[in-house]
């Protein structure tokens, strides 16, 4: 109750609870490919090689959210490239790039003059620090996500279920994958605000998982995705206010757990 | 007789490597149904990608209806090997005929002919009650006729089929062929299979494939065959099978 009395007297809240339930659209959405794809090593290397980007950013005065964005979609151009050219060393060559990512954020972070990042901020989120630009910013790209995946739905869905038969019917397999994969790292950026680059993967897989197991098309996956976000994310919000915590670990908690109760459920159920 | 399927002179390697088919010379007519065979390695499933325009040969030419396969792909439906298939996949059985449909036709939606030529696929393929089915909820025999439909939901002249046999029981085998049999009345059917069990009743003509082509034409398959195919002895057994349908067929297993 605590918290709905602040969420209707404090703006700080209720942008918080905006960008936060912003957020999670694009993040259901995007996040159902990579469940049915089983990206999500790649999806969280392109999280980590984002502080990269923010830390170079930092350096040279910039806004952060920009230099995360660029490096996303870089490590999202350049992890795609490797899965699709050197399938066989995926695995080394994609935990190379992940923390490379991080080790260059953190030098330029370390060189940053007059240094007084927030890193935790970065790494953990902190939706309470959520601004209008933010929230600017997240739904910009929530459009962006909607608007590509509504134009090549089908598409997506022929190469996430068959990239072979998709091939032979002549579609151009790679640069579906590679979009997809741009996808995911305007995705990682939304949410960095909201639970941060480490529990970014939980965020974008966990909803998505738990849809998986209950429903057979993947629209509908994704719809079901974007609402148990939208209650992780504001059950989280709220229940991290009274007693002062960090809204991220709490987000993320209800979810694992819900995971977790989805898959006793559906076992106990066969 | 048109040709639906020429390969000439076809050498392939991958990289550096090896040729693993090469200098293949096999011509097949629009309504046959031919079953390419040979040892696992043996280059069946490469001769198979070449058709339907997944790979490109090194050397000669393959032609699917006069034309290279990637120009030809309306004339192709390609059936992937079923039991490599991912089953925990969010997809009904008619969403992934509708999948046939990708790459021709509007590409925003699925129009009324695009969902018409599923429907006809999920008929001829006896999936009628199952449309609406996910795939994860199917045996591997159903599997296999919703990626036999998905490939006629494109309406091909020419149906390649990756290892068909594999992992099915005898029964829906059967129902298989018998399905293959009424499809070649329309299409050129093309199986591989290392299973040499069906070459006996249900396919007009064999083609062995170890690297080269060994063998090609309805003769029987002699022991001295199967050895140089094989590349090594080959027992074959005789199994003679009562079927519910009153009939039965020899069936020659590889030991």
């Amino acid at each position: 109750m605590e918290f709905f009395a602040a969420l209707v007297e404090h703006d700080f809240l209720q942008r918080a609870l905006a960008g936060g339930l912003l957020a999670v659209i694009g993040c259901g959405i995007v996040g159902s490919y990579v469940v049915v794809q089983r990206i999500s090593l790649l999806a969280g290397a392109i999280a980590h090689a984002v502080l990269g980007g923010m830390g170079i950013a930092w350096y040279f005065g910039a806004e952060p959210i920009i230099g995360a964005l660029v490096a996303a979609v870089i490590a999202a151009l350049i992890i795609g490239w490797v899965k699709l050219r050197f399938a066989e060393r995926e695995d080394t060559a994609i935990s190379a790039i992940w923390a490379l990512g991080m080790a260059i954020g953190i030098l330029f972070i370390a060189r940053t003059p007059g240094y007084s990042v927030d890193l935790m901020g970065y790494l953990f989120g902190n939706l309470l620090m959520m601004s209008s630009s933010d929230i600017r910013l997240i739904l910009a790209l929530d459009l962006v996500i909607i608007a590509l995946v509504g134009l090549f739905y089908r598409q997506f869905l022929a190469v996430c279920f068959d990239p072979e038969f998709a091939r032979v019917r002549g579609l151009h397999v790679e640069r579906y994958y590679l979009l997809l994969l741009v996808l995911v790292a305007l995705t990682v950026v939304m949410l960095i605000q909201v639970v941060g680059l480490i529990l970014v993967i939980a965020l974008m897989t966990l909803p998505a998982a738990i849809a998986g197991r209950f429903i057979n098309s993947l629209a509908a996956m994704m719809g079901i995705a974007v609402l148990l976000g939208m209650a992780f994310t504001a059950g989280g919000l709220a229940l991290s206010y009274a007693p002062d915590l960090p809204s991220g670990p709490v987000i993320i908690l209800l979810a694992g757990l819900s995971y977790l109760a989805a898959a006793f459920f559906r076992r106990g159920a066969r | 007789m048109t040709t639906a399927l020429s390969f000439k002179g076809v050498s392939f390697a991958f990289g550096d490597g090896p040729d693993v088919v090469q200098d293949v010379d096999l011509e097949i007519g629009e309504h046959e149904v031919i079953g390419l065979i040979g040892p696992n390695g043996g280059g069946k499933s490469t001769l198979l990608k070449l058709a339907a325009g997944l790979l490109k040969p090194g050397r000669g030419q393959v032609r699917v209806f006069g034309r290279p396969p990637h120009e030809a792909r309306d004339e192709i439906g390609y059936v992937p090997q079923f039991a490599h298939f991912s089953r925990d996949f969010p997809i009904t059985v008619a969403q992934a005929v509708l999948l046939g449909r990708i790459g021709s036709g509007s590409r925003l939606r699925w129009n009324a002919a695009d969902r018409a030529a599923a429907a006809r696929a999920i008929e001829e393929t006896e999936l009628d009650g199952l449309a609406e089915r996910p795939i994860r909820a199917l045996s591997g025999g159903e599997l296999q006729r919703v990626l036999i439909a998905r490939a006629l939901a494109a309406e091909p002249r020419l149906l390649l089929l990756d290892e068909p046999t594999s992992n099915l029981d005898q029964r829906a085998e059967e129902d298989m062929f018998t399905l293959l049999g009424r499809l070649s009345d329309r299409m050129a059917v093309v199986l591989v299979s290392h299973d040499v069990g069906f070459v006996t009743d249900f396919v007009h003509r064999v083609a062995c494939i170890n690297r080269t082509l060994i063998c090609h034409g309805t003769a029987e398959l002699s022991g001295e065959v199967m050895n140089e195919l094989y590349g090594h002895p080959v027992r074959a057994v005789q199994h003679e099978h009562a079927h519910e349908h009153g009939h039965g067929h020899s069936r020659r297993d590889v030991k």
